[in-house]
């Protein structure tokens, strides 16, 4: 066995002991909200459970499935078919669209939704302007049906292909052009290469995006609550207050759970099928195919398709509603909730990448089967509905700060009240909770690019645990932490059911502004607060693309 | 490092927390927006002094939230929407009674709870709307009579997942049993015209284009559409009629929305004030001018255009018992179909 | 300054990787750890320098226990010891000089600066400083990593199959530069290769390893001249194998008869390749055996051939000098240079 093989194992020895020990704390107090919610699995099951598996168990499943299935295929066609066009074709705009096919991102599902039933249902402007134009009336024409499934998954795959897009991108910018050369000289066309080569080196990039997707998509709420569709998500939270069965609920979450496991242990697998690492270290520009004739008709239209229907659609409407309300919408306290918004998102984001990197880190050093677990664990809570989730943060917080007090009160004659409950800390907790798979999975593909041995070289050199993850591991993935920092602050600004159930008192954030008129049916005077998540979450969106593209091997010199 | 910065977020975080619990302060959870209760709250101080603090979720949010916290829960008042969901709150021993001469004889009977848990603060009604171009209000008449098979097809309603009808469907169970309210949800999914979507004022748009001929909604929608600055809402609104059901019978639904004090409220004194301004004359005002609510009390005058709506009798069942039935008007639901 | 394992074993799961291992490399002396792939010297490395937690056994660096049992186990970043890497491991995100200075403390001042260069300028890495490494070629990028390693003055210095990466040319050159340094450096220095070739030309001492074992431990010369049974013997260099029952004190072998220790009943005797001579049939030698050519074919600096024993199956193989090898199917006379013939009991 090589040395370079054996180090697979990386270190076993030495002082990284205390720093394993701290990373799973910290992976176990973050896998907490999760437990609460699953340990209910436990209790004996109520009497509702009889009721819901004879009415309406089987239609959430239903939608459910096919919520998954949908938002599968169609975040994984869209996602890569673009990030190929974009890295290796050359045609007019191509440029343009390399960031533009990401700003799908920055729009909150609940508000696609929305402006999409707005424009699309029957008393929408697109089915009364059919009707005034042809006369017709509702029994004389059929229009797909906007409050349903499909437009459901249709309208999420509009703003969750962009992590497909993301992570297959930078997929195809680290393949060496030497493989793809050999390729083509084995005598396969540019197509043929793509999907014979391309395709299955990106593949873990793109069934990890595609995991994103779906948790994002079994957890939400909002949009299939505009839509119409009763998923399981839906019917958590309809068991946990409708019906008032925490229990019930919370075993119907712990379900939802166990498609996760089956989507993550996928993904895993996948990923532990191709540990590839780079045989080249070689880079030339990638060879840009020049698209002409109908080839670029038809890549243009690729491109712009979910660009316009995820972006420029919905910011359209949203924009029209703006300029109308915003005489009446915008004032001196927007701009403290845009503050409160991107403060918030930024020390989430902050946090959030600290906290994976550690795990991340603490993986590679000392691998054991509770380290993994509880990293599982911990990054669980993405596909896990906000508001389960929140009250999964709550619960504990509230326990412990309710236990001091009682010291307290025994000990010291005194109260401490609620020491953390309802403070941000709390709340960046539930954040963190909530995204820390998104900023994990970026931190630990980014690591995993790093052969064992340059943890080696390091470490003999004289560098601690903790100086070696500082001066060398952050700076080679740099890149891949800036990416995960910026989905952090992306997904935190658009957060809403733990903000709004966990906040302090008098907190406002734009997200929640949005919800709260929305929720009162006054969509277009939400639309100044949800345009301005959108503009913020811009911002980002501009700096991954640039992060993306800077990450290929050798261009920075 | 990182573990430094770490400890210093914390810190900053924890130390960020508004110091809640000072003297003049009232600490407000509302199932209400924001936008619905600010004019309410600044009112308030402007004549007391008292600075409200508050937090905004769902109701049912709100309370998962009071019941973790427990007995040092900061939160004094908790306002939701609809009676239908403070039977939770009184069912977790989240609240406290009441006793407050002002609380008794400004608010009726029938909008309190008889333990003084809670008070009904403002009413909107849920008549039946109808599409002027295609129905006559002679056809119209109660509730049930939307069961019969000449609506098949016609009828636009919300998600029952919405307390609003869950309370409706309670207040059946309440004045004629599991089966009857069950009998009649059967029979109204069963005529729906589109599966149920949106929200009220969705009803009304949908009604307005006509996907519909006869909708279920709450007056307060059809309030802000007929006094909305926007001319093509006020096209819709005109396009709609109001029926008030059932005025021969039991009356009209109402949902009620109410207001309660914390169990472990650190300011009681102040919330019980807050209840009462709410009840004032003042805030009954604002309700009806601000907001197209009817006052919870007779003697104020609802604001020109729900005045507009007409006198009606409304629905007499004890609200509690719409708390007592809530779950079990969700099952029936539930059995129904009815989403 | 030492190096020194002691009863060192190790094993990962069920299965031993380092049994029993103990060796001592001096101050100034350069050990080669050889063996064929999988027999455990990457582990052995892997112990010395920390990255692998010792499971039993002592490692004791200047007579200071490094690793022992389940006690003392230093991390490797207190090791001081230097480790160049199969694959070089050069931090990508550094330029040549920084990555020379890594192992010289947070700050590195002008000093340390200065000392890198020195140490570049020796390696024929002058103007290279400011370069990063995805610019440099293999060689250059061994010898970056040599620097790296050398540069803060390390107690021992390891080296995991350094030069394997390195096309021939530049192997000897770049080998012969790399000894110089470290000889002149003086740390003990334990080099693991799967090149016996590479081990006999770098060390003072070659240990042999075989199944997690040492097999030898001896200088170039003795373990060419005298390997300690057969698998060391050939495995620096093509050999004859013949294994046989020993009758009156000789065993009988297609290639002749051999006196085996006084007390064996069986025994292997084995002949480098080298060892056989090839003559004309003609010749008259009183050991010969007659043999008929099968293959023959020079490779350059000699010729191999492989003749058939007349009178036997046995076939064997000899190196001999010369780009004029004997024809197939022409008749020669086979004897064995003593020297490069052992008899090991069985």
């Amino acid at each position: 066995m090589t040395l370079a093989a054996l180090g697979a194992r990386v270190s076993r020895a030495g002082s990284g002991r205390g720093w394993p020990l701290f990373a799973f704390i910290v992976a176990a107090l973050v896998a907490v909200p999760v437990l609460v919610v699953l340990l209910s699995v436990f209790a004996p099951a109520t009497e509702v459970w009889s009721h819901l598996v004879d009415t309406v168990l089987g239609r959430y499943l239903e939608n459910t499935f096919w919520l998954v299935v949908g938002v599968g295929l169609s975040t994984l066609v869209t996602g890569t078919v673009t990030a190929w066009l974009v890295t290796t074709c050359r045609f007019p705009g191509r440029r343009i669209f390399e960031i533009a096919l990401l700003l799908p991102l920055a729009v909150p599902s609940y508000a696609i939704a929305f402006t999409y039933a707005g424009l699309f249902d029957f008393a929408g402007p697109v089915q009364s302007g059919l009707r005034e134009l042809f006369g017709w009336s509702r029994q004389d024409y059929w229009f797909p049906p906007i409050h349903s499934t499909f437009g459901a998954f249709l309208v999420m795959g509009l703003v969750l292909y962009p992590y497909v897009y993301l992570l297959a991108r930078a997929a195809f910018l680290e393949q060496s052009v030497c493989v793809l050369e050999a390729s083509r000289v084995l005598g396969r066309s540019a197509w043929q290469s793509f999907v014979q080569v391309a395709l299955p080196l990106a593949r873990p990039a793109i069934v990890t995006g595609v995991a994103l997707a779906l948790m994002e998509a079994l957890s939400d709420f909002g949009a299939v609550d505009f839509l119409a569709v009763d998923t399981f998500t839906t019917g958590i939270f309809r068991t946990w207050f409708g019906l008032g069965d925490p229990q019930s609920a919370a075993q119907l979450s712990a379900m939802l759970l166990a498609v996760v496991f089956v989507i993550l242990a996928l993904e895993r697998y996948s990923r532990g099928q191709a540990k590839y690492f780079h045989t080249t270290t070689r880079y030339r520009p990638l060879p840009g195919y020049q698209l002409n004739g109908w080839r670029r008709v038809l890549a243009i239209l690729a491109c712009a398709l979910p660009v316009t229907f995820g972006f420029l659609l919905p910011g359209g409407q949203l924009l029209v509603w703006a300029i109308r309300t915003a005489p009446q919408m915008v004032d001196a306290s927007f701009v403290r909730l845009a503050w409160n918004s991107v403060a918030l998102a930024a020390v989430a984001a902050a946090v959030a990448v600290a906290i994976a990197t550690t795990l991340a880190y603490a993986a590679r050093l000392r691998p054991s089967r509770p380290m993994t677990l509880s990293t599982r664990l911990a990054s669980i809570g993405y596909a896990v509905p906000g508001s389960v989730l929140a009250v999964g943060v709550l619960v504990p917080f509230a326990w412990v700060d309710n236990r001091i007090d009682d010291w307290a009160r025994e000990v010291l004659g005194i109260s401490t009240g609620l020491i953390l409950s309802g403070t941000l800390f709390a709340l960046i907790f539930a954040y963190v909770v909530r995204f820390l798979a998104v900023s994990f999975n970026t931190a630990e593909a980014g690591l995993a690019k790093v052969t064992p041995s340059i943890d080696g070289a390091a470490r003999t050199l004289g560098a601690g645990p903790r100086e070696t993850l500082r001066r060398v591991h952050v700076p080679m993935i740099g890149g891949s932490l800036i990416t995960a920092g910026l989905l952090v602050f992306v997904d935190v600004m658009k957060e809403l059911p733990a903000t709004l159930i966990m906040r302090p008192f008098n907190f406002n954030t734009l997200a929640v502004r949005a919800y709260e008129l929305a929720h009162d049916e006054r969509l277009a005077d939400s639309a100044s607060a949800v345009l301005a998540i959108v503009l913020v979450g811009i911002v980002p969106v501009y700096l991954l693309s640039r992060a993306i593209a800077g990450a290929r091997p050798g261009s920075s010199s | 490092m990182v573990r430094a910065r770490w400890w210093l977020s914390l810190a900053g975080a924890v130390l960020s927390l508004p110091l809640a619990a000072n003297a003049a302060e009232v600490n407000v959870y509302s199932a209400r927006q924001e936008a619905l209760i600010k004019p309410q709250l600044e009112l308030f101080t402007a004549q007391t002094g008292i600075k409200v603090n508050l937090i905004t979720a769902g109701d049912d949010a709100l309370i998962e939230r009071l019941k973790s916290e427990g007995r040092n829960s900061p939160a004094d008042v908790l306002l939701t929407a609809d009676v239908g969901r403070m039977g939770r709150a009184v069912e977790q021993q989240l609240l406290q009674p009441i006793r407050s001469a002002a609380l008794e004889r400004l608010i009726p009977e029938i909008y309190r709870d008889p333990d003084g848990l809670w008070f009904g603060l403002s009413v909107r009604a849920r008549p039946i709307f109808y599409n002027k171009a295609k129905v006559k209000p002679e056809e119209l008449s109660t509730y049930d009579a939307l069961t019969d098979a000449k609506w098949k097809g016609r009828l636009l309603v919300r998600s029952s997942t919405h307390v609003y009808n869950q309370s409706l469907v309670a207040s059946m169970i309440a004045h004629s049993g599991v089966a009857a309210a069950e009998k009649w949800a059967k029979g109204f999914a069963d005529n729906l015209a589109r599966k149920p979507q949106g929200g009220d004022g969705d009803q009304l748009l949908a009604l307005a284009a006509g996907e519909g001929d006869v909708a279920l909604a709450n007056t307060y929608y059809f309030g802000r559409m007929l006094a909305s600055e926007a001319g093509d809402q006020r096209t819709v609104a005109a396009k709609i009629g109001l029926f008030w059901p059932d005025q021969q019978g039991r009356g009209v639904h109402v949902n009620v929305s109410t207001g309660a004090v914390a169990r472990h409220a650190p300011n009681r004194e102040q919330a019980i004030r807050f209840l009462e301004y709410l009840a004032s004359d003042d805030a009954q005002r604002v309700y009806a001018e601000v907001v197209h609510e009817f006052p919870i009390r007779q003697g104020i005058a609802p604001s020109s255009i729900v005045a507009g709506f007409g006198t009606f009798k409304a629905d007499t069942v004890a609200l509690k018992q719409l708390t007592v039935h809530n779950a079990e008007a969700v099952r029936i639901f539930d059995r129904v179909g009815w989403r | 300054m030492t190096l020194a394992f002691e009863a060192v074993s190790h094993s990962y799961g069920d299965k031993s990787a380092v049994a029993d291992f103990s060796l001592t490399v001096g101050t100034g002396e350069v050990v080669c750890l050889v063996g064929p792939s999988g027999c455990g010297k990457s582990s052995v490395l892997r112990l010395a320098a920390g990255l692998e937690a010792l499971q039993r056994g002592r490692i004791l660096i200047d007579g200071e226990a490094a690793a022992e049992n389940q006690g003392v186990n230093l991390p490797p970043e207190a090791r001081r010891i230097g480790l160049v890497f199969q694959d070089y491991a050069l931090f990508p995100h550094l330029s040549v000089i920084e990555n020379v200075c890594f192992g010289l403390g947070r700050r590195s001042g002008a000093e340390d600066r200065r000392r890198a260069t020195s140490l570049l300028d020796r390696l024929g890495l002058a103007g290279y400083a400011e370069r990063y490494p995805h610019a440099l070629s293999g060689g250059e990028q061994q010898r970056v990593a040599l620097a790296r390693a050398l540069a803060p003055n390390p107690r021992i210095m390891l080296l995991d199959e350094p030069f394997s990466g390195l096309d021939i040319q530049l192997r000897d050159r770049v080998r012969d530069e790399a000894l110089a340094l470290l000889k002149e450096a003086g740390s003990p220095v334990l080099l693991v290769t799967h090149d016996p070739q590479e081990a006999m030309r770098m060390a003072d001492r070659v240990a042999v390893m075989r199944e997690g074992s040492l097999v030898q431990v001896a200088s170039p010369a003795t373990i060419y001249g005298r390997p300690f049974n057969a698998f060391v013997a050939a495995f620096f260099g093509a050999v004859n194998r013949f294994a046989g029952a020993v009758t009156g004190g000789t065993v009988e072998t297609p290639i002749g008869r051999f006196v085996c220790p006084p007390g064996t009943a069986s025994a292997e005797v084995v002949v480098r390749c080298s060892g056989v001579t090839v003559l004309p049939a003609t010749a008259a030698i009183a050991a010969g055996v007659q043999a008929q050519v099968v293959v023959s074919k020079s490779v350059g600096p000699f010729s191999v051939v492989d003749a058939q024993v007349i009178g036997s199956e046995a076939s064997v193989r000899a190196h001999i000098p010369g780009n004029t090898p004997p024809a197939p199917g022409e008749h020669v006379q086979l004897s064995t240079d003593p020297a490069q013939t052992f008899i090991f009991p069985q």
